[in-house]
C-alpha cells in the first residue's frame, strides 16, 4: 500500500509538468501586456524595454519556460508582478478561506445528499423520492453563480439577514457554503438513490434479510457501504472541483478573498506568475484529492485492496524469477 | 415415533407479480406438509415457482410487485402471513433459513465471512460478541472450512467455498427448517457431491427438516423422503419418493424422467418435452400442462383440474391419474 502511494506521488510529476507547459503556453500567446497596464498609457517605449527586461518577459518562449521550471524546482513561484510578493504567500494568506468553503461546502453536500438519496432510494417512487428527485434535477441544472445571486437578493436584499458579500466574520460564509452545497448536495443525492437502488436489489441484500436483520441494519450496513464506493467517487470529484473551479464562481460572486478570486484578479490583469502559481496549486490539490479517494477505496472495498497488494506481489516474484 | 408432528403446512397458497404487463401468476393454490426432520424435494423446470414458493415461505418476497391474495403457511401451528415483521425477523433465520442459489452473489463483498457468520449468530442467539465468533468458527470448521480463514473475504474462497460459507450461515442457529434453493446449480459436479454429502449429514446431526428445491433428481433420489413435482405455479404431482421414482402418474413427471439419458442404451440424442411452459401471465384454461401433453385429451382444457389421491401419501393433478391405475 504504501509502495502504490509512493508510485502515484511520483506520478505527479509528470502531470505538474504537463499542467505547468500548457497553462504557460496559453498565457504567452494571450492577448495582453502587463508591462503595459502596469506602466499605464503614458510609459515611453524605453520604460517599457527596461520593465520587459526586469521582468524577464524580453527571453523567448523556451527560455522564460525553462527559468519559470527551474524555479519551481527550487519550490520558488516567483512573485507577483504587481504587489511584489511572493505568489506562494499570496496564495497561502487566501488559501484558508477557500478551504473554508470547499470543506463545509463538501460536508453540507455529503450530509444532505447521501440522506436524501438513501431515503428516495429506499421509499423509491415514494411522493418523498419524486420531490427529492425533481428537487436534485433542478440543483444539478443550476449554475451555482446564479444560485448566487438568487441567495443574495433573497437572504440580503429582502430579508437582510445576512451580509452580501466580503469575509469579515462567519456570517459572510454562511450564504456561498449553502451555495456551494447545494449543486454538490444534489450530484450527490442522484448518485446515492441510483448506486442504492441498485444495491438494495442484490443478493447479499436479500441473504442478510434472510438472517432476520433489522431493515435499518440492512440498509445501512449492508447497501449503503456497498454502494459507499460510487458515492465517495462523486464525493472526490466534487471536493476536487470546490477547491478549484466551483468556487472560482462563488468567491467572485461573494467578493470572498480565497484562491479562486485571486486567480480571476490575476487573469484579469496578466500577472503570470500569480496565475501559474494559482492553477498549479488547484492541480496539486485536485491530483492528492483523487489520490485520498484512490486510497479510500481500499478501506471500503478489500477487493480493491487486494488488487493494490497484489500488483506489487506478482511484481517481486517477476522480479525474483528474472533475477535468478 | 415422533417425526410424524407436522412443521410446515401450505395450504392452498396463491403467489402474483403484479407487472405493468399484467399479473404474473407465479404460484397458483399449492399445498404442501412437511414433517419435522423430512427432506421434501421440490422439482420443476426454470419458472415453475419453486423460488417464489420459498421465498413466500421466507416472508422475502418483493412486495411490490408480489401479492398473496390467498393461502396459509402455518409453521408450528401459526400462519406467518399474519405474522408481524418483529416476529418475522425472529423466525427467519433462527427457525427457518434459506441457502440461496447463487453462492457468488448472496454473500456480502466487503464483509469477511467470519463476520456474515457472526451477524447471524448474534441476531438469535443471546451470546456475547466472543462466544459468537467462537460458534463462527465451530460452523466454518463443520463446513470443512479451516477456521484460520474466518476474517477472509468472500472473494477470496473459491464458488464451492462460499456455497459452503452460504450453508454455513443458514446453519448456525440450529433451524428447524432448513430452505436449500438449488443449492449445488452453480457449482461443478464433484464439489456438487461434496456439498450434498455435507448437508446430508449435518441434516442428520441437527434434525432439521429441509425443502430441496432442484431440477437434479438425481439429487432428490439420494436424500429426499419426498417428492413435489412443480409445473407451472402448481404442484402436479405430490408422494413419497418410492411413489415418484417407481409410480409416478402425471405425463409431465414421466417426460421429466424420460428426458434422463440412459447409460445403458447407445442414446444419440436425448428426449425432451416437446415445447415450452405456457407463459405465466396468461395461463391456460384447464390443465396447464395439456398444450405439451401426449395424452391430452379435448376435456383436459375444460376446467380445472382436480387433484386426485391415488394412495395416503400420493397425490397427482390429472385427469387420467386414476383411470390409468
Amino acid at each position: 500500500m504504501r509502495k502504490y502511494i509512493i508510485k502515484r506521488l511520483i506520478m505527479l510529476i509528470p502531470v505538474l509538468l504537463g499542467v505547468t507547459f500548457i497553462v504557460f503556453l496559453l498565457m504567452y500567446f494571450a492577448p495582453g501586456d502587463p508591462v503595459q497596464m502596469l506602466l499605464g498609457d503614458s510609459a515611453t517605449q524605453a520604460e517599457i524595454d527596461a520593465l520587459t527586461h526586469e521582468l524577464g518577459r524580453d527571453k523567448s518562449f523556451w527560455g522564460q519556460f525553462f527559468s519559470y521550471v527551474g524555479g519551481l524546482l527550487r519550490l520558488d513561484f516567483g512573485t507577483s508582478y504587481f504587489t511584489k510578493t511572493s505568489v506562494l504567500k499570496e496564495i497561502l494568506t487566501r488559501f484558508p478561506n477557500t478551504v473554508i468553503l470547499a470543506v463545509f461546502g463538501c460536508l453540507l453536500s455529503v450530509l444532505i445528499g447521501i440522506s436524501t438519496g438513501v431515503i428516495a432510494a429506499v421509499k423509491q417512487y415514494s411522493i418523498f423520492d419524486n420531490i427529492a428527485t425533481a428537487i436534485a434535477l433542478i440543483g444539478v441544472s443550476m449554475p451555482s453563480f446564479w444560485l448566487g445571486l438568487l441567495l443574495v437578493m433573497l437572504f440580503a436584499l429582502n430579508l437582510k439577514i445576512l451580509p452580501a458579500s466580503g469575509s469579515y466574520g462567519p456570517a459572510y460564509f454562511v450564504m456561498p457554503i449553502i451555495c456551494l452545497g447545494v449543486n454538490g448536495a444534489a450530484n450527490i443525492m442522484r448518485t446515492t438513490r441510483s448506486t442504492m437502488l441498485e444495491t438494495i436489489r442484490q443478493d447479499y441484500i436479500r441473504t442478510a434479510r434472510g438472517k432476520g436483520q433489522t431493515e435499518w441494519n440492512v440498509i445501512m450496513h449492508h447497501a449503503l457501504k456497498n454502494a459507499l464506493i460510487s458515492i465517495v467517487t462523486v464525493i472526490g470529484v466534487l471536493f476536487g472541483n470546490l477547491l478549484g473551479v466551483t468556487t472560482v464562481l462563488c468567491e467572485t460572486v461573494f467578493a470572498i478573498p480565497g484562491i479562486g478570486k485571486f486567480l480571476i484578479d490575476s487573469i484579469g490583469k496578466r500577472d503570470q506568475p500569480c496565475v501559474m502559481g494559482c492553477v498549479l496549486f488547484m492541480a496539486i490539490l485536485f491530483s492528492l484529492v483523487n489520490l485520498g479517494v484512490d486510497i479510500l477505496y481500499s478501506y471500503i472495498d478489500p477487493r480493491i485492496k487486494s488488487q493494490y497488494e497484489n500488483a506489487s506481489k506478482v511484481k517481486k516474484a517477476a522480479v525474483k524469477e528474472s533475477s535468478t | 415415533m415422533e417425526d410424524k408432528k407436522v412443521l410446515l403446512d401450505i395450504r392452498n397458497l396463491t403467489v402474483q407479480y403484479k407487472t405493468r404487463k399484467g399479473t404474473v401468476e407465479a404460484v397458483n393454490n399449492i399445498d404442501l406438509c412437511v414433517n419435522k426432520g423430512e427432506t421434501i424435494g421440490l422439482v420443476g423446470e426454470t419458472g415453475a415457482g419453486k423460488t417464489t414458493t420459498a421465498l413466500a415461505i421466507m416472508g422475502l418476497l418483493p412486495v411490490p410487485p408480489a401479492v398473496i391474495p390467498n393461502g396459509e403457511i402455518f409453521f408450528d401451528g401459526e400462519d406467518l402471513l399474519l405474522k408481524p415483521e418483529k416476529e418475522m425477523r425472529k423466525i427467519r433465520g433462527g427457525k427457518i433459513s434459506m441457502i440461496y442459489q447463487d453462492p457468488m452473489t448472496a454473500l456480502n463483498p466487503i464483509m469477511t465471512v467470519g463476520d456474515q457468520i457472526v451477524e447471524m449468530i448474534v441476531l438469535h442467539d443471546r451470546c456475547s460478541a466472543a462466544e459468537a465468533q467462537t460458534k463462527a468458527c465451530e460452523i466454518l470448521e463443520m463446513v470443512g472450512i479451516p477456521a484460520v480463514r474466518f476474517s477472509e473475504y468472500p472473494h477470496q474462497f473459491s464458488g464451492g467455498m462460499k456455497q459452503r460459507v452460504v450453508i454455513a450461515i443458514a446453519l448456525a442457529c440450529n433451524p428447524s427448517l432448513l430452505i436449500a434453493d438449488e443449492p449445488t446449480t452453480a457449482l461443478d459436479v464433484t464439489v456438487q457431491a461434496q456439498v450434498m454429502e455435507m448437508m446430508n449429514k449435518l441434516k442428520r446431526e441437527l434434525d432439521t427438516a429441509m425443502i430441496l428445491i432442484t431440477h437434479d433428481l438425481g439429487i432428490v433420489a439420494e436424500i429426499c423422503d419426498k417428492v413435489a413435482i412443480m409445473y407451472a405455479g402448481e404442484i402436479i404431482e405430490y408422494g413419497t419418493a418410492e411413489d415418484i421414482f417407481d409410480n409416478h402418474r402425471h405425463p409431465y413427471t414421466e417426460g421429466l424422467f424420460g428426458s434422463i439419458p440412459n447409460l445403458e442404451e447407445d442414446q444419440d440424442r436425448l428426449s425432451p418435452i416437446p415445447g415450452l411452459m405456457p407463459d405465466p401471465t396468461t395461463l391456460p384454461e384447464g390443465c396447464n400442462f395439456a398444450e405439451r401433453c401426449p395424452y391430452a385429451k379435448p376435456e383436459c382444457s375444460r376446467g380445472a383440474v382436480m387433484t386426485s389421491r391415488l394412495s395416503k401419501t400420493h397425490v397427482c393433478r390429472c385427469i387420467m391419474a386414476e383411470k390409468e391405475v
